[in-house]
C-alpha cells in the first residue's frame, strides 16, 4: 500500500467518525440555504421587478378605465390585480390589512366620461388610492407617480383627439401617437449585470461557497490534533514525506467539498421548493460548474492548509479559520448580497475569494454562462489556491 | 560519581555499534541554555540501552535527534554507520514508540495498524499477516476491532508499541513505554522487549522505573541538564557501586556522640538505627566495621556488595545538584 493511499483512507475514516464535523460541513450551510432562501424571498422578488401588488377596483368598467389598467400594468414596479367581482369597502380594508396588496386603486364610476370633455379643475376625484398599513412613504410616492403617469398618458391621448383631423386645405392630418418617453438606462457601477437573482439563486451559491471555505475549521484541527497526539512526531520518524501527508488530507477534503457542492445544489433544486420557495434554476455549462467547484475547493483548501500550519493550538486554528471564513463571507457578498452594499464595500468585495466563487456561480446558474464567462473567476480562485498552498509549504518547511 | 567518571567504550568496532554519537549539542530557539551539550555515546548492536535522567534532562531531545525528528545542529550521529543527514536510512533502520499515545483514538486498533503499515510501504498482501503478528506479540488480538479511545491505559501502551513493531525495526526507540499502566500490561511489555532483544533488536529505552532498566538494559547512560553524567555497562556500574557502599542496621538507636564519630566516614543516616558508609573499595571494609565498633555501635545486620540502580542514580543526581 502506498503512503498516500494509506493517508487518504485514514482521513476518510476519521471523517466518518467525526459526526460533529460532518454536521458543521453539511447541515450548517444547508440550514442557512433554507432559512435565507425563504426569508429573503420577498426582498429578492421586489428587486426582480415587483415593488408592490395593487388591487385595482374598476367601478367604471369603460374602455377608458381599461386603458388606465393597461397603462398601469406597463409599470414593472407594480403588479396589478383587477378582480372581476368588485369587493366591498370592508373587504378591501381587510385585504390591505392582511398584506395581500400594498395599495387599492379605486376607479370611480364616471371616470371614462370625465375624460371626454375639456379638463374641469373643479371636478371631483375619479381615482382613490387606499394604502396598506405597512407601506413606506417612498413606495407610496412611487405609486402616486405611476398612477399620475398612467392617467397623464391617457389624458394626453384624449387631448390629441381634440386636434383637427384635416388641415385648412382639407387634407387629412396624422395625429401624433402618445408614447411614453424613451429613456436609456445606464449604470455607473453595477455588481450584478443583466439579471437579478431570486432568493434561492443567491442563497444556494452563497452558502455553498461559505460551506466550502468553512471546512478550514475541521481541516486545520486534524493537523493540530495530530501534533497534540504525538502522531506528527511519530510520522517524522517514518519515511513518509510531508507531500504525502498534505495530499493525504487535501484529497479527502477536496472530495468533501465536491459533495458539499452537489448536496447544496440538490437542496436548492429539490428541497427549497418543498418548503415553499422557488426552485434553483440550473443554467450554464455543467463542465464549467465542475471546473468552478474544483477551483473553489483548491482556494478553500489552500487557505485551510495555511491556517493549519500556522496555528499552534486547536483554539487558534478554530478561531482563525472561523473568523477568516466569516470575514471573507461578510465582504464577499455571502451574508449580504453585493447589490445592497455601498459601492465602496462592493469594491472591497472584489478581494474576497468567496466573492469570486459566488460571482462564478451566479454567472453560471443565473446567466447560463460557460467556461469563457467564468474564466476570470477560475483564474483568481486557482491562483489564490496555488499561492496559499505555496505559502503553507514554505511555513511548514520553516517550522520543521 | 560525576561527569569525571564517564566511561566510553573505545574497544568497539564500527560494526559492533548500532548508534555512535560524538560531540552532540542542541539548543532550542530562544532557550537560555543548551538542551544537550557535548554528548558522546556508543550503543552496541543487539543490546538494550537505558537512557535515564530527570524530566527536562534532554532524553527526548536526544531521541528526537537519533530518530531524525530534529536536525543535528552540532556534533555527529551515525546510525548503523550512516550519518543522521541520511534521513531515509535513519528512518528505515529504526522505529519510535513515543511516550504519547501516538495514534488516532477514533480509529480501531486494526485501522491504526493498517494506516501505519501503509505508511511504511508494507505490501498490501502482507499487511494482514503483519498486523496479526504484532497484535499477537502484544496480546491485542481481541481488541483490534474496537476504537482505540475505548482502550485502557495498558492497551493503549500495547498498541503504541505494536505500531512501532510493524516495520520490524532493527533499532527500537522506546520512550517510557510502561508509564501509567497496570502491572499485567507492564509485565507483558517488558517480556516483549526482552524477546526483541533476544532476537537481536537494538533497543534504546527511557524510563523512570529503575528496576525495569536494571532488569532489561545491558548499558545505561544518565543525562542531567543536557550533559552526560554517567555511561557504562549496568552490571559493572552496579558492582562498582556495590563495592563502595556498606549499609548497616544497628541493634539500638545511635547516640549523638556515635553519629559525630562517624561523620568523617561520609555516613548517610536513614533514621537513628540505619547508616550507609561510602567506601573507597573492598579493602576499606574491615576499617569501616572497626570504626562502627569504636563508636560503640552494635551491628544487627550489614549489607555489602549489593546495589540498586535507583540508589546509584539518585546519588548521581544529588551530587549534580550540589555541584550546581
Amino acid at each position: 500500500m502506498s503512503p498516500l493511499l494509506a493517508c487518504v483512507i485514514k482521513e476518510l475514516r476519521l471523517l466518518t467518525r467525526d459526526l460533529h464535523g460532518l454536521a458543521m460541513m453539511f447541515l450548517l450551510p444547508l440550514a442557512f440555504i433554507l432559512i435565507m432562501s425563504l426569508a429573503l424571498q420577498d426582498l429578492f422578488a421586489a428587486r426582480a421587478g415587483k415593488l408592490a401588488d395593487v388591487l385595482l377596483i374598476d367601478r367604471d368598467a369603460t374602455p377608458a378605465s381599461a386603458v388606465l389598467r393597461t397603462n398601469l400594468a406597463k409599470n414593472e414596479a407594480f403588479g396589478i390585480n383587477a378582480p372581476k367581482s368588485l369587493p366591498a369597502a370592508e373587504a378591501v380594508a381587510a385585504d390591505l390589512k392582511a398584506g395581500r396588496h400594498a395599495f387599492a386603486v379605486e376607479v370611480a364610476k364616471g371616470y371614462g366620461a370625465s375624460l371626454e370633455g375639456m379638463p374641469d379643475p373643479d371636478a371631483k376625484p375619479m381615482l382613490k388610492i387606499t394604502v396598506a398599513p405597512d407601506v413606506d412613504s417612498r413606495t407610496e410616492k412611487l405609486m402616486l407617480a405611476a398612477l399620475g403617469e398612467a392617467t397623464g398618458l391617457q389624458r394626453t391621448d384624449q387631448l390629441i383627439q381634440f386636434l383637427p383631423a384635416e388641415d385648412p386645405f382639407g387634407y387629412p392630418l396624422d395625429r401624433p401617437k402618445v408614447e411614453p418617453p424613451k429613456i436609456d438606462l445606464a449604470y455607473a457601477y453595477r455588481a450584478e449585470p443583466d439579471v437579478a437573482p431570486s432568493a434561492v439563486q443567491q442563497s444556494v451559491p452563497a452558502w455553498l461557497v461559505f460551506a466550502v471555505f468553512f471546512v478550514a475549521i475541521p481541516f486545520s484541527n486534524t493537523f493540530i490534533r495530530e501534533r497534540q497526539l504525538g502522531v506528527h512526531r511519530r510520522l517524522k520518524t517514518i519515511d513518509v514525506g510531508p507531500l504525502n501527508q498534505f495530499a493525504g488530507k487535501l484529497i479527502p477534503y477536496f472530495a468533501v467539498n465536491q459533495l458539499q457542492v452537489a448536496a447544496m445544489l440538490a437542496a436548492g433544486v429539490f428541497l427549497v421548493p418543498l418548503l415553499g420557495g422557488q426552485a434553483l434554476q440550473m443554467n450554464g455549462s455543467p463542465f464549467a460548474l465542475v471546473l468552478l467547484s474544483a477551483a473553489l475547493s483548491l482556494a478553500a483548501l489552500g487557505l485551510a492548509l495555511l491556517i493549519a500550519v500556522v496555528a499552534k493550538t486547536t483554539e487558534q486554528a478554530t478561531l482563525t479559520a472561523g473568523l477568516t471564513a466569516l470575514l471573507l463571507a461578510a465582504i464577499g457578498g455571502i451574508m449580504v448580497p453585493k447589490f445592497v452594499m455601498p459601492q465602496g464595500l462592493q469594491a472591497v468585495a472584489a478581494f474576497s475569494p468567496m466573492a469570486w466563487g459566488l460571482d462564478g456561480f451566479l454567472d453560471l446558474l443565473l446567466r447560463g454562462g460557460g467556461v469563457g464567462e467564468i474564466a476570470d473567476e477560475l483564474a483568481k480562485l486557482a491562483g489564490f489556491g496555488a499561492v496559499t498552498l505555496g505559502l503553507a509549504w514554505l511555513v511548514h518547511r520553516h517550522r520543521e | 560519581m560525576s561527569g569525571d567518571s564517564i566511561q566510553t567504550p573505545t574497544s568497539l568496532s564500527a560494526d559492533d555499534l548500532a548508534i555512535r554519537i560524538r560531540g552532540l549539542a542542541h539548543r532550542y530557539p530562544r532557550a537560555d541554555r543548551e538542551a544537550l551539550s557535548g554528548v558522546d555515546l556508543s550503543i552496541r548492536r543487539g543490546t538494550c540501552f537505558g537512557l535515564l535522567g530527570p524530566n527536562g534532562a534532554g532524553k527526548s531531545t536526544l531521541i528526537s535527534l537519533m530518530t531524525g525528528v530534529m536536525d543535528v545542529q552540532r556534533g555527529e550521529i551515525a546510525v548503523e554507520g550512516r550519518p543522521a543527514t541520511d534521513r531515509r536510512a535513519l528512518r528505515r533502520a529504526g522505529a519510535l514508540a513515543p511516550q504519547d499515545f501516538a495514534f488516532y483514538p477514533a480509529l480501531t486498533g486494526s485501522e491504526n495498524l493498517r494506516f501505519f503499515a501503509g505508511l511504511q510501504r508494507i505490501p498490501a498482501a502482507e499487511i494482514g499477516g503483519r498486523i496479526a503478528m504484532t497484535a499477537r506479540a502484544v496480546q491485542l488480538e481481541d481488541w483490534l476491532d474496537k476504537p482505540a479511545e475505548t482502550y485502557s491505559g495498558g492497551l493503549k501502551r500495547r498498541l503504541n508499541l505494536a505500531i512501532a513493531l510493524l516495520g520490524e525495526p532493527r533499532i527500537l526507540y522506546l520512550d517510557e513505554p510502561t508509564v501509567g499502566i497496570d502491572a499485567r500490561s507492564r509485565q507483558l511489555i517488558l517480556e516483549v522487549i526482552a524477546g526483541l532483544k533476544a532476537r537481536g533488536t537494538t533497543i534504546v529505552y527511557t524510563s523512570h522505573y529503575m528496576e525495569e532498566v536494571e532488569q532489561l538494559c545491558d548499558d545505561v547512560a544518565v543525562i542531567d541538564r543536557g550533559r552526560l553524567v554517567l555511561t557504562g555497562r549496568v552490571e559493572e556500574l552496579l558492582s562498582e557501586a556495590a563495592a563502595r557502599r556498606l549499609t548497616v542496621t544497628l541493634a539500638e538507636p545511635a547516640p549523638k556522640s556515635a553519629r559525630k564519630a562517624l561523620a568523617a566516614l561520609d555516613a548517610e543516616w536513614g533514621g537513628e538505627d540505619r547508616v550507609t558508609l561510602t567506601l573507597g573499595g573492598p579493602g576499606e571494609l574491615p576499617a569501616a566495621l572497626s570504626s562502627l565498633q569504636a563508636a560503640g555501635l552494635q551491628v544487627a545486620r550489614a549489607e555489602y556488595g549489593v546495589s540498586r540502580l535507583e540508589t546509584l542514580y539518585l546519588s548521581l543526581l544529588s551530587s549534580g545538584e550540589e555541584e550546581a
